[in-house]
């Protein structure tokens, strides 16, 4: 039987249960990883260590979560703070290998479309609509939820949300012409 | 694909859930680097020895070959005094830090 967060949390916090927390990170680990991976735009290495950090940080901080949201929302918050300080003390540069990586999958795109094209077009949103759409979609949040965790005004959620979209959909049409025009 | 199929396709494509990533050692990375606990009668015993040497330490240093001669002295008085208190803080100082560690760690 699958135990809540609620007694796994208890566990951890009044005995210092290792094996109770290490089910909460098995548990949250990959969800976790998948949103930070959004906001990394493709660098799956910082997503990992900055998800890392985050359940340690977490691990630590534990006896003073009040509950008063789940879990993973406290953990995400968590996670996202330490992602800021990271961008604020390092200037992200532009990692080559990537882009060129990323360019030539954008290029190699057939007519049809699927997940993987959509993840290449999330690639060209800016961080805060690629994070809005993750959060309200991929997660399930609803507007006002995003916009706490992003501590934006619901106004400039749903701006980014529907900004996000328009342009996705925009990506995703020239894409589709230009592949038509190269077979045509 | 049509604008009002690219519309559809994107809205269920968005909505989907994500393909659940292996684990892949990730957990074990962050439970290895979590504090390992110590146990309570390990830290109960390392704050009863820590206080027992201080104690002796306190009782080495304190003069008293002088102090029958210095409870006489009203003047020594406050002296002893301010020794008795600086004691007091000490220990309270030590078993502030016994508590907390134990506390944190245990």
């Amino acid at each position: 039987m699958e135990l809540s967060d609620e007694i796994l949390i208890e566990r951890v916090v009044k005995g210092r249960d290792r094996h109770a927390y290490s089910q909460l990170v098995l548990r949250y680990q990959s969800r976790l990883r998948q949103a930070l991976r959004q906001q990394c735009a493709g660098d799956h290495a910082l997503a990992d260590d900055i998800a890392q950090d985050a359940f340690i940080k977490a691990y630590h901080a534990l006896p003073g979560f009040k509950r008063q949201s789940a879990f993973f929302t406290w953990l995400y918050q968590i996670a996202r703070n330490s992602l800021m300080s990271h961008y604020r003390r390092n200037i992200p540069e532009p990692n080559s290998e990537l882009v060129e990586r990323t360019q030539a999958q954008l290029t190699s795109g057939g007519p049809a479309m699927d997940g993987r094209d959509l993840n290449r077009a999330m690639v060209q949103l800016s961080a805060p609509q690629r994070e809005a759409l993750h959060l309200t979609y991929r997660l399930g949040y609803s507007n006002e939820e995003a916009a706490q965790l992003m501590k934006l005004p619901l106004g400039t959620i749903k701006s980014h949300v529907l900004r996000g979209k328009t342009k996705l959909k925009t990506i995703l049409h020239d894409w589709q012409q230009e592949v038509c025009n190269e077979r045509g | 694909m049509s604008a009002d199929k690219l519309d559809i396709w994107l809205e269920q494509t968005l909505a989907e859930q994500e393909p659940y990533l292996d684990d892949d050692g990730f957990s074990a990375a962050v439970m290895a680097r979590l504090p390992v606990p110590v146990s309570r009668r390990r830290l109960l015993w390392a704050n009863v020895s820590v206080a027992a040497v201080v104690m002796l330490l306190v009782a080495w240093v304190f003069p008293w070959g002088n102090a029958a001669a210095v409870i006489n002295d009203v003047a020594a008085q406050n002296w002893l005094l301010l020794a008795a208190a600086i004691s007091a803080v000490f220990t309270a100082a030590i078993l502030a830090v016994g508590y907390w560690s134990y506390q944190r760690y245990s």
